[in-house]
């Protein structure tokens, strides 16, 4: 045990000192987050605003139909009417962003709205690229101009709207803010900390076993005392931990935009800050260890299995395709944690995240959960010791 | 003393490794180490030569543990270097070129990182780290990362990593292989040293001035084999041709034909 803590100590020494290893685990998830959770918000309230205070330009063919109509569109705020328009000329000018949207009003205005007959109105909009934001804009503004009108049809037949609408549906969400929050954006959050995790675990797991063969400082570690698995102990110990504290240091990182950066909205500000609660990240922290120990084993066997650093990169490289497949399957609807998914290693934990967040984690699935990366874990490690114990990987190259 | 008795050592080929061979290559396994004897003892310094991929390093590998024979027995100090590595290690210090430092780590902390591997008390470290360092001129640059140190300074770091559990069987593997004069003298003096205090030295060089210098007791390896084991003297008498060079050569060069 001594052995192994003189280990621990000279690698934790070691890699504290070497700036790549601080990046990616102090500086990276530290500062992701925060420009992440803080960058977003202000970029979406800068664009919200950009829309809502632009002044529209509104083309109108038809006008002299119903004047009543063109005159209340052209009474409201931050928008320029063209009246100059034909119907033929809209799309174009729509498309090359010399209007906005166009309103086509047909000649039997009048007549329909006398006879109380419809009135088709052809709303010409461009959808996507901040364009829904104009075209609900205007859909508001016809809508206070109908709402009187309808009401008025109504009480000219003495009736009453409800006679037409014999069930109205009134939707009663029972699912809290944060469980609703868990369950769309709260699915980012697990992939970013088992991101950070294998991050934080790469490169000291790079270092510390091909970095040591290519520096020749595992043949003279091997000379001395420890034992093959001494060492190894030591060195699985060192890379979880910067697994761990890569995660740490994210969730410090969000603890910090919501103190620091003001344009976070109050909604997101009050989940970030119920994430952050001792329950819900002691649970996140009693995954994420057992997975950190779990990319630790796995990254040190191949880590020992390549000659040089180079090719334990280039081994290492794919993996994070691996790692986000399981966390992209989880992001998808309808893949809930159950029996079954509690079973498969990271796409586990990337549920049992979002059931965290979300509120509504079970606990024997979580118990299925850890028992599911431990037994991985354990196979890992297997990996790990049988590739240490064999001369022709250690001293291969 | 180290006693190897009867030791062989083979490797397994890869299917491309024994694609690289060649189509005269028969078999799956490399045979780098071939059925060798030696001996050595406390008080005198064992010479082993050879060519490029003589087996050399292997040998030395097999006795510091790092490597296990296929067959045969290595004892140092009685202790079998299979059966009980842990003792082997503790008596044991290694120096080879191959061998690095870590970067960032001081000089100092490398020595103590050793001491504290092999469980050292506070005291015998303080003592034993008092005596290398003076011995080797160590305090100047004692608190100086590694990364910043120059070649002959780092061999210095290295030879108190190696010596600082005053171990009684000590095995350098090319230990002067890339430095320069300065730096190779002070490992000369080391090995010196050793012999005098009754340390079992082990030793392989290319430079055989260096062996010629040193040596009490030599072995000559070639592909495997051992064609010659015995004491320098003995070496001196036998030799058929002037000098240590070209003995080794004439000795090598029948070696390829066999």
């Amino acid at each position: 045990m001594y052995r192994i803590f003189t280990i621990i100590k000279k690698e934790l020494r070691d890699l504290i000192r070497d700036r790549r290893t601080m990046f990616f685990m102090v500086v990276f998830p530290a500062v992701i987050i925060p420009l992440m959770i803080g960058g977003v918000s202000k970029l979406t309230i800068s664009i919200m605003k950009k829309e809502m205070d632009k002044t529209l330009t509104i083309a109108i063919v038809g006008e002299e139909y119903d004047i009543p109509l063109v005159e209340f569109i052209r009474n409201q705020d931050k928008l320029i009417l063209v009246t100059t328009l034909s119907e033929e000329q809209i799309e174009k000018q729509i498309l090359d962003e010399i209007i906005d949207a166009a309103i086509v009003i047909p000649f039997n205005v009048k007549e329909n709205l006398s006879q109380k007959k419809q009135v088709q109105l052809k709303h010409y909009f461009r959808s996507g690229k901040g364009e829904n934001i104009n075209e609900k804009r205007l859909n508001r503004i016809l809508e206070n101009y109908f709402s009187p009108l309808i009401e008025a049809r109504y009480q000219s037949f003495s009736l009453n709207k409800d006679v037409f609408e014999p069930y109205i549906i009134s939707k009663i969400d029972v699912a809290s803010e944060q469980e609703k929050f868990g369950k769309s954006i709260g699915t980012f959050l697990p992939y970013m900390f088992l991101l950070f995790c294998f991050s934080g675990a790469m490169y000291p797991a790079l270092d510390l076993g091909a970095g040591e063969k290519e520096r020749g400082t595992l043949e003279t570690i091997l000379t001395s005392p420890a034992s093959q698995l001494e060492i190894l102990t030591g060195k699985f110990i060192v890379v979880s931990f910067f697994g761990v504290m890569s995660v740490i240091f994210g969730l410090g990182g969000m603890l910090a935009a919501v103190n620091l950066i003001s344009e976070i909205p109050p909604e997101v500000i009050m989940i970030v800050m119920t994430i952050l609660g001792l329950k819900p990240v002691f649970l996140m922290l009693s995954l994420l260890f057992p997975i950190a120990l779990f990319f630790a084993a796995f990254l040190l066997a191949i880590s020992f299995y390549a000659k040089t650093f180079k090719e334990a990169q280039s081994i290492m490289g794919p993996l994070n395709i691996l790692i986000i497949i399981p966390i992209i399957i989880g992001m998808m609807p309808g893949i809930t944690l159950e029996a079954s998914t509690a079973w498969i290693p990271i796409l586990n934990v990337s549920l049992a995240m979002n059931d965290i967040i979300a509120g509504t984690l079970s606990w024997p699935l979580y118990a299925e959960v850890m028992l599911s990366l431990l037994f991985f874990t354990g196979c890992s490690m297997g990996l790990s010791v049988k590739f240490v114990s064999r001369e022709e990987v250690i001293f291969r190259g | 003393m180290i006693k190897v008795k009867n030791v062989s050592k083979s490797y397994k080929l890869s299917r491309k490794q024994r694609k690289e061979m060649g189509v005269e290559f028969i078999g799956d396994s490399v045979l780098a180490v071939d059925n060798i004897n030696l001996s050595c003892e406390p008080g005198r310094i064992f010479g082993l030569i050879g060519p490029n991929g003589a087996g050399k390093t292997t040998t030395l590998r097999m006795i510091g543990t790092m490597l296990k024979p296929s067959s045969g027995t290595i004892s140092v100090n009685d202790y079998d270097t299979v059966l009980n590595p842990q003792s082997v290690k503790h008596s044991l210090g290694f120096l080879s070129g191959n061998t690095g430092l870590y970067d960032r780590l001081t000089a100092e902390e490398m020595v103590r990182y050793y001491a504290d591997l092999h469980e050292m008390s506070d005291n015998d470290f303080q003592q034993s780290r008092d005596r290398l360092f003076a011995l080797l001129d160590m305090e100047e640059f004692s608190g100086r990362r590694i990364g910043k140190l120059s070649t002959g300074m780092m061999q210095k770091v290295n030879i108190a990593r190696t010596m600082i559990h005053e171990p009684e069987v000590v095995v350098f593997d090319e230990p002067t292989s890339g430095l320069d004069v300065m730096a190779s003298r002070s490992i000369i003096q080391l090995i010196r040293e050793c012999k005098n205090s009754g340390k079992t030295v082990i030793f392989s060089s290319h430079r055989l001035g260096e062996i010629q210098s040193l040596c009490d007791d030599l072995a000559i390896m070639h592909k495997g084999k051992l064609f010659f084991n015995g004491t320098y003297d003995e070496f001196e008498s036998q030799k058929q041709t002037d000098t240590l060079e070209d003995e080794f050569i004439r000795l090598v060069g029948e070696g390829s034909h066999v």
